[in-house]
């Protein structure tokens, strides 16, 4: 069994817990390990330390790095946002000997930075090749048309997170269509959402959330799959909000990509959380993929 | 009796080397009696200076320390003969763009200098006088690529009375400008302006025409190239077909149209448009039923001048050339890998400004008339986007590709009159209108023709309800931008043409970092090469307009006509020389030699390696390979080059 360190941040044991909850089944079934870090803080994502000075975005994530450090060779960070911050602030210690020194005296002792930081389409693509995850669906998915929708911080800045293509991501499809389901061109794959402008400007959320959706179903796109929470919250959990405020009737299922895989191996939708989501009208046609 | 000469070339040496500390320390040097420092050697007054301390002091070998002898070695070389000297008795010693022109402190750069000139003194101290030999001129240009720049070139140094082959790799000559519909910035049309010129191609005396060919193989040097030249096999006897066209209706075999941008169909057997020259049909076996699955001989059943044969091979003909001109022209960037929010390639109506000139013109797949490949509906809102793998760091290419600001002007226009009630919208980084009326023409574009100008880069498109969203910004506005369009031309960028690169090779000249074809000096040298008696024209050289690559293609058959016009032409001394006493017989040189100028020769009792001055470059490279090392350069001998190495190691 391959073992990682796993830091969840604070989405995944709250608002995103299906995220975690689908996450460690998949995991789990592939023999997977997962470790959580001990006394993990938050990842430096949230607002608030990008608006006191900014250095906090990159100590925050260096003291988890430094905790990881003493963990598995590789720490996993499936929401995007953790990911992001993570590599962040190893792309900042790597280039910055200062910063390394005044992370250090911070934390008593030399900063652990190297720890490899991956997100959760590349542990999973590293641990499960698509032919085996082909033998082992229960659930085909074939007829389905997923969305692939990776946002904006798990690709960018390119020169800081180095991972799959920045304008056109690839890197999910492999294992979606290893579930037999379809991934069609769909250009939105790394338009904003809208972000936690939730917070000050709800309209711009809805209004590029909006887009994301009706692109979505104009590609006759049954489902997205994202892997982060915020992007989730934006284009699921406001759907709602975007019918009210456009008056149209949105009502496209968006998932986690550990979930989909889940389903495909057979679990049920309540046991990967799905039936918590708002977007409920999944279920009718889900489960007659079975 | 050694004489220094230190150039300050105005500033531009003067300015970080202290000439006078130079000319000191060469007066104390083993030989040299006399040394001067010169405001500008290459002027007249300085090559005066020079000749008289030559003859007033008895010199009889000189140092010129200055600019890079690809500058003015022979400038200095005619100067020091005046003078009643061997010209070969002359170092030249690069202190400027090796030296001044890169290093800053004047301490240190003079010190180099001082250095550098102490190598240039005791290398002359071992120079020999060498004299010239002559080769004689071979009164036949070779043309390659015969778009307007090889068609112009081919035609000049035709009507000079020299004879002209010409090759073209594609059935057809007439290039890139034979697919354009009108020119900017006159709106002339321009297949009436390059038809004729292709049919005097194809009547001339002094040009003979080889389509379907390529350059295979190189060999020789200026006045006396010997160049291979395959002729692919068509399965049509050239002589024997009338352009009938009857073969192409009767061909059940779809191929792509490579002529019109794939933006219509045409046959695996084809003559690509009606004003073709030749007019005679080629056929393409990897689109041939006959050649794909055994069964199919329409075209020879139906074609009525019984000029279509199956077994037709590849043939070779070597012949002899006294120059070259280059002219393969361009080829467009393929954007769709590079640019994928654009749908590489997806959406059917976001097309490449070259097939959307095929669109526009009345020979094209739709006669004229526009109409989106998608459903063949008349567009109505159509977006230009202009710098498509030009100017675009994130792709690479940051070069400027010349010509799209000029051309999506002239689409637009073309677009209003065939369509009055369409708009154009242009995103645009500048326009860059430089030539001749240009900026007036692309100034009517907005004023009399509507098109709307966006300053801004395009992020997306995607579809939505038949049409294509452009989301672009507005940087003058400082806001986003949506166009719902109903067809997406990119002003894509220019490359050098397919197989370039491999014909640069076999011609041995340089290509820059774009792989277009280097001139042999940005100012001075524009359509020479770095390699003697082959000459540039047009976009093979580096992305240029219809008038730039004409003017171009003049001057390179002025080159030629001018080298091909001497009976004999004089070269270079410098060539290998063997010692026959001390050779083995190994023949490691001949093999090594890429010129074939080495022979076995009969001597000293057996066989032992002869250098034919004639064909030598005096590349050095059987110097290296000989294992006793017998074999030395004229003016590079190894005492030389090891003197020059101990003077800098001093």
């Amino acid at each position: 069994m391959t073992a990682y360190s796993y830091f969840p941040g604070c989405s995944l044991t709250s608002s995103a817990a299906e995220y975690d909850v689908s996450f460690r089944l998949v995991a789990n079934a592939f023999g997977i390990g997962l470790d959580e870090l001990t006394d993990w803080n938050c990842c430096g994502a949230s607002p608030a330390p990008h608006h006191w000075g900014g250095e906090l975005g990159i100590l925050l994530p260096a003291r988890n790095l430094h905790i990881a450090g003493a963990g598995h060779p590789s720490v996993v960070a499936p929401c995007a946002g953790c990911y992001n911050r993570l590599k962040y602030a190893q792309f900042e210690l790597e280039r910055n000997p200062e910063l390394r020194e005044r992370t250090g005296a911070a934390l008593g002792e030399a900063v652990r930075y190297q720890t490899e930081v991956l997100n959760v389409i590349q542990l999973l693509n590293r641990e499960i090749a698509p032919g085996d995850l082909s033998e082992r669906v229960q659930r085909r998915l074939s007829g389905l048309s997923l969305g692939t929708y990776y946002g904006c911080v798990l690709v960018r800045p390119p020169e800081v997170v180095r991972y799959d293509d920045p304008n056109n991501p690839v890197k999910m499809e492999p294992l979606l269509n290893a579930t037999g389901a379809a991934t069609p061109h769909f250009p939105f794959k790394t338009e904003c959402c809208g972000s936690y402008m939730g917070l000050a400007k709800k309209e711009m959320v809805l209004q590029a959330s909006k887009r994301i959706i009706e692109v979505a179903l104009e590609c006759g796109i049954d489902a997205l799959v994202t892997v982060c929470p915020l992007c989730h919250q934006n284009l699921e959990l406001r759907q709602g909000q975007i019918n009210a405020a456009y008056g149209t009737d949105y009502h496209l299922p968006v998932l986690y990509f550990t979930q989909v895989i889940g389903l495909a191996l057979g679990h049920l939708p309540a046991e990967l959380g799905i039936d918590q989501h708002a977007t409920t009208d999944f279920g009718r046609w889900m489960l007659d993929a079975g | 009796m050694i004489g220094v000469f230190v150039c300050q070339c105005g500033t531009n040496i003067a300015a970080t080397v202290s000439t006078d500390r130079v000319v000191q320390a060469a007066k104390s040097m083993l030989g040299v009696v006399h040394a001067e420092s010169i405001q500008y050697t290459c002027s007249d007054p300085g090559q005066r200076a020079i000749i008289d301390a030559i003859q007033q002091k008895g010199l009889t070998r000189v140092v010129m320390a200055g600019c890079s002898p690809r500058m003015h070695e022979i400038t200095f070389r005619r100067a020091i003969g005046r003078a009643g000297m061997n010209p070969f008795m002359l170092e030249m010693v690069n202190i400027r763009e090796q030296c001044s022109w890169i290093h800053s402190g004047i301490d240190e750069t003079t010190e180099k200098a001082i250095d550098l000139v102490r190598k240039g003194v005791a290398r002359v101290r071992r120079q020999k006088p060498l004299q010239p030999g002559s080769s004689p001129v071979a009164r036949r240009a070779l043309v390659i690529g015969a778009g307007v720049a090889g068609i112009q070139a081919a035609l000049d140094i035709a009507d000079a009375g020299i004879p002209v082959t010409l090759v073209e790799k594609s059935p057809t000559i007439g290039g890139n400008m034979a697919r354009l519909d009108k020119t900017f910035p006159t709106l002339d049309c321009s297949s009436c302006i390059l038809t004729p010129r292709m049919v005097e191609v194809k009547q001339h005396e002094n040009i003979k025409l080889m389509v379907n060919s390529e350059v295979e193989k190189v060999r020789g040097y200026i006045g006396n190239f010997e160049i291979d030249i395959r002729k692919k096999a068509s399965c049509v006897i050239e002589e024997k077909c009338t352009g009938c066209l009857i073969c192409q209706e009767k061909c059940p075999s779809k191929a792509p149209d490579d002529f019109n941008a794939c933006a219509g169909e045409s046959k695996a057997i084809s003559i690509p448009f009606p004003q073709a020259v030749p007019l005679v049909a080629s056929l393409r076996k990897e689109y041939c039923r006959l050649f794909i699955s055994g069964k199919c001989s329409v075209c020879q059943k139906v074609c009525p001048a019984d000029a279509i044969d199956y077994g037709q091979e590849d043939t070779v003909v070597t012949e002899k050339f006294g120059a070259v001109v280059v002219a393969t022209g361009f080829g467009l960037y393929d954007w769709k890998q590079s640019y994928p929010t654009y749908g590489m390639g997806m959406y059917p109506d976001v097309i490449n400004a070259l097939k959307y000139e095929r669109l526009l013109s009345a020979s094209g797949p739709t006669g004229g008339h526009i109409e989106r490949p998608s459903d063949g509906k008349e567009p109505r809102d159509i977006v230009f986007i202009s710098c498509i793998g030009s100017r675009d760091e994130s792709v690479g290419r940051p070069q400027c590709c010349s010509i799209g600001c000029m051309y999506m002007a002239k689409q637009a226009i073309l677009t209003k009159e065939h369509i009055p009630d369409s708009q154009s919208y242009i995103f645009y980084i500048d326009v860059r209108a430089a030539g001749k009326g240009y900026d007036e023409f692309a100034r009517r574009a907005q004023t009399d023709f509507g098109a709307i100008y966006i300053r801004g880069r395009v992020g997306k498109i995607y579809p939505r309800g038949g049409k294509l969203v452009v989301m672009g910004t507005d940087t003058l506005a400082g806001d986003q931008v949506e166009i719902e369009a109903d067809l997406v031309v990119l002003a894509t960028g220019l490359t050098p043409a397919e197989g370039a690169g491999g014909l640069a090779r076999r011609l041995n000249i340089s290509t820059d970092g774009q792989g277009f074809m280097a001139e042999g000096h940005p100012k001075l040298k524009p359509v020479e090469t770095n390699t003697g008696g082959v000459f540039l024209a047009g976009a093979c050289q580096g992305p240029k307009d219809i008038p730039a690559s004409v003017a171009q293609a003049g001057a390179a058959a002025a080159k030629v006509i001018g080298l091909l016009s001497r009976e004999e032409i004089e070269t270079s001394p410098m060539v290998a020389e063997v010692n026959q006493l001390k050779c083995t017989g190994c023949f490691k040189c001949r093999d090594v030699c890429p010129y074939g100028a080495i022979e076995n020769q009969d001597a000293m009792g057996g066989q032992v390696a002869h250098v034919i001055a004639s064909l030598c470059q005096g590349c050095g490279l059987c110097n290296v390979a000989c294992p006793p090392g017998v074999i030395s350069l004229k003016g590079y001998t190894d005492n030389q080059l090891i003197a020059e190495v101990v003077e800098v190691l001093r």
